[in-house]
């Protein structure tokens, strides 16, 4: 997020926002204001219908044309769902209006109870006026009120949405992103005392608290900025938790839909006082409004954890060199509570095979899923192939191919008509071309034409490599290439992927079998959710178990070791059988000397060679934290 | 546009690979568009009405619907205009099988994760799993239409039957609402399919979306629901808000993480 406001853009917004809005206005005062306005249809009025659609519609269409007057595009329109994992964000906006405003008219009603009509005169005195009317209604009062109040509560938030969004799009999804970076308390405040602003003709004909008030109109005017200020933290606090718009226009829709309803429960003849309540407009009604706001506000800002993370990791590279192909930075991901990977840090230049080693659950095929777009990164970034994540994704998945776990294949379809599809939406330009190379060249095309159900496993698995490489991708990853395949088709696969080293490819590959790892990577990450080793697999060898050289003899004398333990440069001395396992730096160098020393001790040497351990033992040592048996 | 027909072709080819589905799609509008012709056929020397004296009332209700047709082609109007409902509805009930399985199925087979990482947007990949399910039962079920309309006009008492049942009404209807509807039923049934993780469930609840449209076609045969001309446009209008809010939503629901990593 920029550390500065975007006051160009804020301007254009609020002038097209209050500009139309105040237009409506202006026309409704001349036309007689609301109260006089003139019927429309039977039981709707110009004012009326114009503040409904227009008015409550002009911050949306100012989020519209302000990015279309600055080219701002169309990001970060907070318009997705962001359903998973934030549902109660949407539960809560659907409930807490209900609760706050009836805590509210309870207070109220506490404070005024000669106020409170626990016999609904109102509604009493509504049927007999239909009755009059010839129109009667059929039920008791206790059961309209009933009716009224889920009315509002289940029907009007759906009903009420068409109208709410109409400011929410304005307010909550483009004005307060752009204050936000005032800082988070100060940000939802001015964006609640704008859209309190934004109301103003309207109070001042006679809109929500009528004329009949001391101060007026701008008690009112204030009274609505209190009332906005606090809504608006509360439903800026669940657009912010719910990464969306829709939870403040499901809340505001709520509100609007109960706001009257405290008037069910008001004696007819009370002289009530809309400044203080019983509505939520009022100071008293809107109370629960205004603790809660506080209380959000204490509680901070809800991104902030994230941050702090981020800022207390330990520094890094701040951006990719020239040569690097990958390269991640904090990179996490988790669902939920389970933190799949953490803080990974990777950069990885052109031309490299890279592999990724790790137990099962580790987060590789996450990371790889991460580093090629198919799912976001919770924290960090990564630069893939020039392409920044989350910026440019599909640029991304165009430069990057991918062999995943279970090859999937269309069965029905021919191995040719399966490549061609894929060629298609990568934009490959000779697709027939393209998938003869590639048929060819893993030895497919004999069998183009029949439908990929008939192959065997390792056929299907080099059809899925073939697919990974049509559009010639800057960046291979492949996800367990030889995992459930025979002997065979495994070496055909490791053959292949050779081949691609040698062109130079930047590979990035995890594996199971640690040999396989061992013969094709330049580099290998040891990886358990996050990094625990990461180097060529020779430097792995040596930073773990150093250099080892064994000497065979005839017959095997204690004072052999003893000698060796005296020499400065030796690490460490083993016996076992009739060797010696002495590990030390620089053997080409020390070996000679201590050659020299056990003849001279007697021994009669024969063989010398360099212990090499595995890169299992490597692996099982970073994984489990312990070391291997070393086998000699 | 283009990855949109290269996803629908793609679907063609795997889906209509088998002959039954490709019968299937076809069968009912042909068996719809037959049956009422059959009916014409045996009905088409039928002038004597006075067995229908008893039903006057009915007649007499009738009579609102017929216009300025009188006796048997009032009759033989009265008949075909259910089957015109048959033709607006087809387009939506056909495809809905095909397209409840089209997402669940990508990921039953594991083709969703390659499919995913080409660089195609989720709008373009439900766009084209809806065509492809819809465009073959809205072709089909006007094909059909045609067959039934040209034997209409040969078999039919008088011209004047076809006219009244061609009306700009139907026309609206078949050529309008009914891929409109074919549009809402298979951009439900492709939601579903992307939330479910079993073709067996979104293929169940894919069937509950047709119960709305199913209640106007009942509403129609027992008269509740009479349409004119002003109402099926604002069927149709209606229908284009609600096709648009259904694609939008198909695709905010389209969780691309929660499939690829909740779904096993």
């Amino acid at each position: 997020m920029s550390k500065t406001i975007d006051t160009r853009r804020v301007l254009i917004f609020l002038g097209f926002a209050f500009g139309i809005s105040w237009a409506v206005a202006l026309y409704l005062y001349l036309s007689g204001g609301i109260v006089d306005s003139p019927q429309l249809l039977p039981g709707i009025s110009v004012a009326t219908a114009l503040i409904a659609t227009i008015y409550m519609w002009s911050p949306a269409l100012a989020n519209v044309f302000t990015r279309l007057v600055t080219k701002e595009g169309w990001k970060n329109t907070w318009l997705p769902l962001q359903f998973e994992g934030r549902g109660r964000f949407w539960l809560l906006a659907w409930l807490l209006p209900p609760l706050l405003t009836f805590v509210g008219a309870g207070i109220y009603f506490l404070v005024f109870p000669e106020h409170f009509d626990p016999t609904f005169t109102f509604m009493r005195q509504t049927i007999a006026t239909y009755a009059a009317q010839g129109n009667p209604l059929p039920l008791a009062p206790e059961i309209l009120v009933l009716i009224q109040l889920a009315q509002a509560i289940l029907l009007a938030p759906v009903i009420n949405s068409l109208f709410t969004f109409g400011e929410e799009f304005g307010w909550r999804a483009y004005l307060q992103p752009k204050l936000l970076p005032l800082g988070y308390r100060r940000g939802l405040l001015a964006t609640g005392a704008i859209w309190g602003l934004w109301h103003a003709p309207l109070i001042a004909m006679g809109l929500n608290y009528g004329f009949d008030y001391a101060g007026f109109p701008w008690a009112g005017m204030l009274g609505m900025i209190i009332f906005t200020m606090a809504t608006g933290v509360v439903f800026g606090w669940l657009t912010i938790q719910g990464k969306s718009v829709w939870p403040a226009v499901i809340a505001h829709a709520t509100i609007n839909g109960l706001a009257a309803s405290a008037i069910l429960f008001t004696h007819p003849d009370a002289i009530t006082n809309d400044l203080l309540g019983p509505l939520p407009i009022g100071i008293l009604g809107g109370l629960p409004w205004i603790l809660l706001a506080v209380w959000l506000l204490q509680r901070g800002d809800p991104r902030a954890d994230a941050k702090v993370s981020r800022e207390t990791s330990p520094p890094r590279a701040s951006s990719p060199s020239a040569k690097s192909m990958i390269f991640a930075q904090g990179l996490t991901k988790s669902f939920g509570e389970v933190l799949a990977v953490d803080g990974l840090d990777l950069d990885i230049p052109s031309g490299e095979v890279f592999g990724l080693l790790g137990p099962n659950g580790a987060g590789k095929t996450t990371t790889i899923r991460m580093l090629t777009a198919l799912i976001e990164p919770s924290a960090g970034q990564a630069v893939v192939a020039g392409h920044r994540l989350g910026d440019e994704d599909n640029l991304l998945r165009k430069d990057v191919g991918i062999l995943t776990e279970t090859p999937g294949m269309y069965q029905q379809i021919s191995a040719e008509r399966n490549l061609a599809f894929f060629a298609e939406l990568y934009d490959v330009e000779d697709i027939s071309g393209q998938v003869e190379r590639y048929l060819r060249m893993l030895g497919l095309w004999g069998r183009r034409s029949e439908p990929v159900g008939t192959f065997s496993k390792g056929m299907r698995q080099k059809l899925a490599i073939a697919r990974a490489l049509l559009h010639e991708p800057k960046v291979l990853f492949l996800d367990e290439p030889t995992a459930g395949l025979d002997p065979e088709a495994s070496k055909i696969v490791r053959e292949f992927v050779s081949e691609l080293r040698s062109e130079g490819r930047t590979i990035v590959l995890t594996t199971h079998n640690l040999d396989e790892a061992d013969r094709l990577c330049d580099r290998i990450a040891v990886f358990r959710t996050s990094l625990l080793a990461l180097d060529s697999p020779t430097n792995l060898r040596r930073q773990l178990y150093g250099r080892a050289v064994v000497f065979h003899f005839e017959a095997l004398n204690p004072a052999f070791a003893e000698a060796m333990e005296q020499k400065s440069f030796v690490r460490e001395v083993k016996t076992v059988d009739n060797k010696l396992v002495v590990t030390l730096d620089d053997p080409e160098k020390r070996n000679p000397e201590l050659v020299r020393e056990l003849v001279g001790l007697g021994a009669e040497l024969q063989f010398v060679g360099e212990l090499r351990q595995s890169l299992e033992d490597v692996y099982l040592q970073l994984v489990r934290g312990k070391g291997a048996e070393v086998e000699v | 546009m283009k990855k949109i027909w290269v996803i629908a072709r793609k679907e063609w080819g795997e889906v209509f690979r088998h002959r039954l589905v490709l019968f299937s799609v076809a069968f009912m509008p042909l068996i719809f568009s037959a049956i009422p012709l059959v009916m014409l056929y045996s009905i088409r020397g039928f002038t004597d009405l006075s067995a229908l004296s008893e039903f006057s009332d009915l007649m007499g209700l009738a009579s609102q619907f017929c216009g300025d047709l009188v006796g048997i082609e009032c009759g033989q109007y009265l008949v075909l205009q259910q089957f015109m409902v048959l033709f607006l509805l087809l387009p939506a009930i056909i495809p809905v099988t095909i397209a409840s399985y089209s997402i669940v199925g990508e990921k039953t087979t594991h083709t969703l994760e390659p499919l995913l990482a080409t660089p195609i947007t989720t709008a373009q990949l439900l766009a084209g799993k809806a065509i492809a399910a819809a465009l073959p039962a809205i072709v089909a079920t006007l094909i059909a239409f045609g067959i039934f309309a040209v034997g209409t006009s040969f078999l039919a008492a008088s011209p004047a039957v076809a006219l009244h049942l061609f009306s700009p009404l139907w026309m609206l209807g078949i050529f309008g609402v009914g891929p409109l509807l074919s549009i809402a039923g298979v951009s439900m049934a492709v939601m579903i399919s992307s939330r479910v993780n079993d073709p067996r469930v979104a293929e169940q609840v894919s069937a509950l979306v047709l119960l709305p449209v199913m209640a106007v076609f009942m509403g129609q045969i027992f008269g509740a629901v009479v349409l004119n001309l002003r109402l099926m446009g604002l069927i149709a209008l209606a229908f284009i808000v609600v096709d648009a809010a259904l694609l939008f939503f198909a695709t905010q629901l389209f969780q691309r993480e929660t499939i690829l990593t909740r779904w096993k």
